[in-house]
């Protein structure tokens, strides 16, 4: 017997919530943008450590 | 939202056996170790995304394997609503779980007399809630892929995968390698460390977006993808 509705399409049943497919969009975004920023290129070599001078006291 | 599918979702597990006694292993044994040890402070109480794992593999999967989502979607229920709600039940379990676990643990950590701030228990709970929420969110995306318990099976194959490119990226130096198993992490075991975020130093707002959108982009596309199931007796 055939499906009564053809997959993937259709009646009110099958609505996907735009709004939260926008949410969703937006903070994927928010994800690479504030990746990049706070540690630089995610999928380049990560800055050296730069060491701290040592303070000798005598 | 749907308040009968939430009941439904959460009389469904809480008849189901295996999943209790694991779930109370769960709940019990760190509660022993909080009594027993204390030293072993609120990390010992740390079970937020096991209580996920354990109340949400299957979450759509079994309903598609036993038959039970056609029966579902003959009445006139939206797809997204029949997600939404399922998601919503077991992260309500979850978090139920999580609050009176840390509770009681942390009034046992105090009876033996370590000192523990209220402060502290808080931050730990609302992360190991987060930890929970983010458990149940990758398993409606998984459950809503394949059938029966096999989002488990993806979600270990996904880790696995996440590990081999950690030990591959350290071992040859490879930082690209090493970024893409941390980013598999945190799809596959979504957290955000509430105490660490409130921290001196700044807040991490990566760690609040890659939250935010593991979740968010989870149940999206588990909404997607149930809404092009084809749910046919006769597909089968």
């Amino acid at each position: 017997m055939p499906p009564a509705e053809p997959a993937g399409r259709g009646g009110p049943s099958r609505k996907t919530p735009v709004v939260l497919l926008i949410v969703a969009a937006l903070l994927l975004v928010a994800r690479v943008a504030t990746g990049v920023i706070e540690a630089g290129n995610p999928f380049g070599p990560q800055a050296p450590v730069q060491q701290q001078p040592v303070i000798q006291i005598e | 939202m749907n308040t009968t599918i939430i009941v439904a979702a959460i009389q469904q597990r809480l008849k189901s056996p295996v999943r209790m006694v694991l779930l109370g292993m769960a709940f019990v044994f760190p509660l022993l170790g909080a009594w027993f040890m204390p030293v072993l402070g609120l990390p010992g109480l740390a079970n937020g995304f096991f209580f996920a794992v354990a109340l949400s593999a299957g979450l759509i999967g079994q309903d598609v394997s036993t038959g039970v989502l056609q029966l579902v979607f003959a009445r006139p229920v939206r797809r997204w609503e029949y997600v939404l709600s399922r998601w919503l039940a077991f992260s309500l379990m979850a978090s139920v779980l999580v609050v009176l676990q840390v509770t009681i643990g942390s009034i046992f950590i105090s009876i033996q007399g370590l000192p523990i701030e209220a402060d502290a228990v808080l931050k730990h709970m609302a992360t190991q809630v987060l930890a929970a929420i983010g458990g149940v969110s990758i398993l409606t995306l998984l459950s809503s892929l394949i059938g029966g318990l096999g989002d488990l099976a993806l979600w270990v194959m996904v880790t696995i995968i996440g590990g081999v490119f950690q030990i591959w990226g350290t071992a040859t130096f490879n930082t690209a390698l090493v970024r893409v198993s941390q980013e598999i992490g945190r799809v596959t075991r979504p957290e955000l460390d509430i105490t660490a975020l409130m921290a001196p130093g700044g807040v991490s707002w990566f760690a609040i977006a890659s939250y935010l959108s593991t979740v968010t982009l989870c149940l999206a596309l588990a909404m997607v993808f149930v809404n092009r199931k084809e749910l046919s007796y006769a597909s089968g």
